[in-house]
């Protein structure tokens, strides 16, 4: 099974690559990101470990699901959840009760990732 | 994770809501808590021995304010990061009992997220859970004893007066509710007031007041 970093790097590089037609550099990305180039590179060749917060926040400035980085990532459509809402929920609302859940998949996956991979660094 | 009580279908709603309460008493005695504790701190410390996350998430969807979500990854909630303190405050107690009591129910798919009619009962009882933990009835009826406060006496003025006695971080929509269910005030009665701006009359805080303002004019003008 490929390494899910190695995974997560190569869909990362792709998605910078690709931004906007003529795609980002690693400073550039940084800067939006709030980190290095140096962490961005880290994170594309997998040396460092993002986590599932620092994906939330790339999957946000490439405009795509945190899911992108798991494509094996599985999520019921009926999310087994109650809340506290003001009334009846709208699109915009579900949408984001469906990211949220596949954010803490994400979360999850990497945990139990990391557990099997511990000696690498989790930058 | 222990397996939680669940819920009990054969009570009827009022037993529902009993429950809760009685459940936010025990609680309270339970993790050792007083009124003037119940902070988000304490709240999300309950939350971390539970093994609950908390995430505070921005820009979500105008009408959510929480949710608890419990499956094979756990439990979590998300908890708008954009409240004001005290329906902050509220609604990740309400989530707490969903994770207390109904979190197996959860876990099997008898309630699903949105079904706000279906889980109706269930809801009720979490705001019932919520307002006994964060101010027990019987502490604030003995508030309103000490007051004198009766039917008669209960102006919006007196409702400020009351929410400043109370110790625990509650909305003037939780005194009201609180005051109707005394029978203190009718259904819906002192619901245009505008209770903050009231306060703000009667209290102006200190960045409202005069000196504070002359004083600041003061600093301003030996900086520039």
């Amino acid at each position: 099974m490929k390494d899910i970093y190695k995974s997560i790097g190569d869909k990362m590089a792709e998605l910078r690559n690709g931004f906007g037609g003529k795609g980002l550099t690693q400073e550039e990305l940084a800067a939006k990101v709030g980190t290095t180039a140096n962490t961005i590179s880290r994170w594309e060749m997998a040396v460092y470990k993002p986590s599932a917060e620092e994906l939330h926040k790339l999957a946000k400035i490439f405009g795509v699901s945190i899911s992108v980085f798991f494509p094996d990532m599985l999520i019921s459509a009926q999310q087994h959840a109650l809340m506290s809402a003001t009334g009846d929920l709208n699109n915009k609302d579900i949408q984001d009760l469906i990211e949220y859940a596949k954010f803490r998949k994400a979360r999850s996956i990497l945990t139990h990732a990391k557990k099997q991979r511990p000696k690498s660094k989790s930058k | 994770m222990q397996k939680n009580n669940g819920q009990n279908r054969n009570l009827s709603n009022t037993e529902h809501y009993d429950q809760a309460r009685a459940l936010a008493r025990q609680k309270r005695l339970e993790f050792g808590i007083q009124t003037k504790d119940i902070k988000l701190p304490l709240l999300k410390k309950i939350c971390k021995e539970e093994d609950v996350k908390v995430d505070l998430v921005e820009n979500i969807g105008p009408r959510i304010r929480a949710a608890y979500f419990f499956d094979d990854d756990g439990a979590s909630i998300l908890l708008k990061k954009d409240l004001p303190q005290e329906p902050k405050l509220f609604a990740l107690t309400h989530e707490l009992k969903h994770h207390f009591l109904d979190r197996d129910d959860i876990a099997d798919g008898k309630m699903q997220c949105g079904d706000y009619n279906a889980n109706k009962v269930i809801e009720i009882a979490a705001e019932e859970f919520a307002a006994e933990f964060i101010y027990p009835i019987l502490e604030m009826q003995h508030l309103i004893n000490s007051m004198k406060i009766s039917t008669g006496n209960c102006i919006p003025e007196q409702i400020v007066e009351i929410k400043r006695q109370i110790p625990a971080t509650v909305s003037y929509i939780f005194v009201r509710k609180r005051l109707e269910r005394f029978n203190l005030i009718a259904k819906g009665e002192f619901s245009n007031v505008q209770f903050q701006k009231l306060e703000e009359q009667m209290y102006p805080p200190l960045y409202k007041q005069d000196w504070f303002k002359r004083a600041r004019a003061r600093k301003n003008k030996m900086t520039r």
